[in-house]
């Protein structure tokens, strides 16, 4: 079986058209063409005339390479680092802006909390609403297990099927705010706490 | 033949791979075309949001890419049928005659 794998490989490739197609499009083809030729052999075709007739009825390989769409721009930055093309990837940034802000809530929060309370500095509404978040997040370990469950269940269902567009932006956008609220919410006490040291100078 | 509606409507009911959908539009549609062409449309039904998809195995045990109706999907699909019917009545009501039976007359 794999014998026959390779050699439609290296007919396929021979044909030269595989350099205008991506690695995945290579790869669609082949197992086309795989699914093909074993079909045919199961139904009695020699394996021959098989391969002849699953590369026919495949059609022109030049043709159907200029018939992909022309894969989505991937920048490229000068460091190299390829910033993600598809809007609905944003979703996975997205997940890791989540990720942020749980670690942020569950180690750092409580140690600023902690800094506040003994310096007796006015902390602000926005301040305490994240204080509660992180305390709600170490108050019970069902909640972290949770939210890894859900974690994993999104993971799951975004691979079979991707949000869309709108959906991408709204939760980066809501991860986005969650991160900057919270890094808001933990220097504002901290400026008024410079200040005021500034202003007992 | 229009080749998206068929390929719309093949997976409407599961996801299927390539070679499914290719087997399944020439037995319902007796379908005579280069099977390689659907993977282009494959592609730009996929880029356009109307399907996704996903590498996992079929049922021989090989790893296939699987094509899945999206939400979009099924509403092009909706609306790809809207338009069929539509386009089989005017054509019907030219070729066969309105709706007492005399044969249209096509403007000249």
């Amino acid at each position: 079986m794999a014998n026959r794998e390779d050699s439609l490989r290296r007919i396929f490739e021979a044909t030269g058209v595989t350099a205008r197609l991506s690695d995945e499009q290579k790869r669609e083809l082949l197992t086309h063409l795989e699914d093909a030729v074993e079909s045919k052999v199961a139904a009695g075709v020699p394996e021959m005339e098989a391969v002849g007739q699953a590369f026919t009825e495949l059609g022109d390989l030049e043709k159907i390479a200029r018939q992909f769409p022309t894969p989505v721009p991937v920048a490229v930055t000068p460091e190299g680092i390829r910033v993600l093309g598809d809007p609905r990837n944003l979703v996975w940034i997205a997940l890791s802006h989540l990720g942020f802000f749980a670690f942020l809530s569950w180690f750092v929060t409580p140690r600023f909390a902690e800094v506040f309370r003994q310096v007796r500095v006015p902390v602000p509404g926005l301040t305490l609403l994240f204080m509660k978040a992180g305390d709600l997040l170490r108050s019970s370990p069902l909640v972290p297990a949770a939210a890894l469950l859900l974690l994993g269940a999104a993971i799951v269902v975004l691979r079979r099927k991707p949000l869309s567009v709108a959906a991408s932006y709204a939760l980066l956008l809501i991860s986005v705010g969650l991160c900057i609220g919270l890094a808001v919410g933990l220097f504002l006490p901290l400026i008024s706490l410079l200040e005021g040291i500034g202003t007992r100078r | 033949m229009e080749l998206r509606p068929l390929v719309l409507a093949i997976l409407e009911s599961r996801p299927l791979y390539g070679y499914d959908i290719a087997q399944r539009a020439r037995r319902r549609a007796n379908l005579k075309w280069e099977e390689g062409t659907l993977y282009p449309l494959l592609h730009r039904l996929e880029r356009d949001g109307l399907l996704a998809s996903e590498w996992r195995k079929a049922p021989n045990g090989k790893n296939r890419k699987y094509y899945a109706l999206t939400r979009k999907g099924k509403t092009a699909l909706a609306k790809d049928r809207v338009d069929w019917k539509e386009r089989v009545r005017v054509v019907s009501e030219i070729l066969l005659g309105g709706k007492h039976g005399k044969p249209g007359r096509l403007a000249p």
